[in-house]
């Protein structure tokens, strides 16, 4: 484990840096939470709830990319500590992505037909939000707890998500293939399908960026890159 | 079928376009509004000079070495419990002005302040002012460590004595023993008080010329250069030292590194020249400078 800086308000900025990321992990993975409750209640309120409180993510990723440059520019930071406040910028970075997707997802939730029964492709998208949701939580205390074995096990759980939006995917290209009448409903669907696929990318992203500060090399595809 | 759904998709891209071009279209606009520079050829400070409540106030301030002048008209504010850095290419003035804040400039012959400078309101090149008091007041750490050839003691001890600040050896003992601790060197000399102080290591010596200063009771800590003798480890040592002295005391510190001074301070002023060309808040002058000047030194750009 690393020791502390010689100036303690050295290791005050970083941890500092750390908990703005910790907070924009938890208010992402809510407005994950949020829109799936949104969906599965079909709830139109609810969604633009989420919304609208994605401006909230976007402004704590201004404030610590600020925050970022302004360690760079004072700390002259090197080796692991440059790696963090760069891993840093970039994971805010993917954090706010997932929140846009989160909030795409609400945006189509009024395509749906109310009168239509989509339990089953509902429920197959509740459940990669599920998943998404786990993930999102898992790698952020990775990050927090500089814990490279488990964000490696967040990466590879991407996976079950891109096996769900596959199934889902065959299941709703049969449906409209026989109820053309509802497309606007299936295609809604495959959005926000596609939405959730998407975080889960982002996330492995975040993973990547774990496994980079520790190590100086990035994890991509289950290998670490030849320097 | 097919048509419905290319129509369904057709919309999706559209609305996703338009939401694209809003994005492109204000994104140019941003462009539009960047921000412009002060000129090089422009010396007016920029920047605000002033603080809210100073510690010490300088207006109009012109030094000379004979014919020479080395500062032009500098006005600035020492705030309370911060760290202002000075920065500048030697040559620029930096230590000039410094020096004269204690007017430590007295004492070469041909150099000669005009101007205003205040501490706590008091003008210290009035007529009244003497100036032993004021050097304790207004206390300096040197570039070289200067320990005196006494004891590590009786190197602290010297500066109370002389001021009358302690009434009995108790109390010069435990002023002693605060300066050490304040300074952060206790630890590492309570059990050799009585060797000499030159026998020291570098950064302990320096440490013990900030405890020497700090026994006297001072407003204000200048610091000429106090790290540029001194390896990595002693001087981020010193650096922790200063984010616990601002606490207590205003620090002025001059110092060629601009690393070191977007470090330690909380405002830092640029000088180029004589001129005061920028002051700012620290994290401010090193990300976004205002004066071309300030920004082509940081970035390494000398003209």
């Amino acid at each position: 484990m690393s020791t502390r800086h010689i100036v303690k308000s050295y290791d005050g900025d970083l941890n500092q840096l750390k908990s703005k990321l910790s907070e924009m992990g938890k208010e992402t993975a809510d407005q994950i939470s949020q829109a799936a409750k949104a969906l599965l209640n079909r709830d139109g309120g609810m969604a633009d709830v989420v919304i609208v409180c994605d401006e909230k993510v976007n402004v704590l990723q201004q404030d610590i990319e600020e925050f970022g440059i302004q360690i760079l520019a004072t700390r002259q930071p090197l080796a692991q500590d440059l790696r963090g406040v760069i891993a840093g910028l970039k994971m805010a970075s993917d954090l706010e992505r997932i929140a846009d997707y989160a909030a795409n997802i609400a945006r189509h939730i009024p395509d749906l037909d109310h009168h239509l029964e989509l339990d089953q492709p509902i429920a197959a998208i509740f459940e990669m939000t599920e998943h998404t949701i786990k993930m999102l939580t898992d790698v952020m205390a990775a990050f927090s707890a500089g814990d490279v074995h488990k964000a490696i096990d967040v990466w590879h759980r991407d996976g079950q998500v891109d096996g769900i939006y596959a199934d889902l995917l065959g299941d709703l290209r049969m449906r409209m293939s026989e109820d053309s009448d509802n497309i606007k409903s299936y295609t809604g669907l495959i959005f926000i399908a596609r939405c959730c696929e998407r975080i889960g990318d982002h996330i492995t992203n975040l993973a990547e960026n774990v496994h980079y500060i520790e190590h100086g090399q990035t994890y991509i595809n289950g290998k670490v890159p030849l320097s | 079928m097919v048509d419905c759904i290319m129509d369904t998709l057709y919309q999706e891209i559209a609305d996703m376009d338009k939401t694209t071009e809003n994005r492109i279209s204000h994104s140019g606009a941003a462009i539009e509004r960047g921000r412009t520079l002060v000129a090089r050829e422009n010396r007016e400070t920029v920047g605000n000079i002033t603080v809210k409540d100073p510690r010490m106030t300088c207006r109009n301030v012109n030094v000379y070495y004979g014919e020479k002048q080395a500062i032009k008209n500098v006005s600035l504010d020492i705030g309370r419990n911060e760290v202002l850095a000075m920065i500048g290419p030697s040559g620029c003035g930096k230590s000039t002005f410094l020096r004269c804040l204690n007017r430590m400039n007295d004492t070469i012959e041909s150099c000669r302040v005009t101007g205003q400078i205040a501490l706590d309101g008091a003008d210290i090149y009035d007529k009244s002012i003497d100036v032993v008091p004021l050097r304790a007041q207004v206390g300096m750490v040197f570039q070289k460590p200067n320990p005196f050839p006494k004891s590590i003691y009786d190197n602290i001890a010297y500066g109370p004595k002389i001021h009358g600040l302690a009434q009995n050896k108790a109390e010069l003992d435990h002023i002693v023993e605060t300066s050490l601790k304040k300074a952060g060197l206790w630890d590492e000399v309570n059990d050799s008080l009585d060797h000499p102080g030159t026998g020291l290591s570098g950064g302990q010596q320096q440490r013990l010329c900030i405890a020497r200063t700090i026994a006297v009771n001072p407003e204000v800590i200048l610091m000429d250069e106090p790290c540029s003798a001194l390896d990595p480890i002693a001087t981020a040592v010193i650096e922790d030292l200063i984010d616990e002295l601002r606490e207590q005391y205003s620090i002025a510190i001059v110092t060629h590194s601009m690393q070191q001074a977007s470090r330690v301070s909380q405002r830092t002023a640029y000088f180029h020249l004589g001129d005061l060309i920028e002051v700012g808040p620290t994290d401010q002058i090193f990300t976004r400078p205002n004066h071309q000047l300030t920004e082509d030194y940081i970035t390494g750009r000398f003209g």
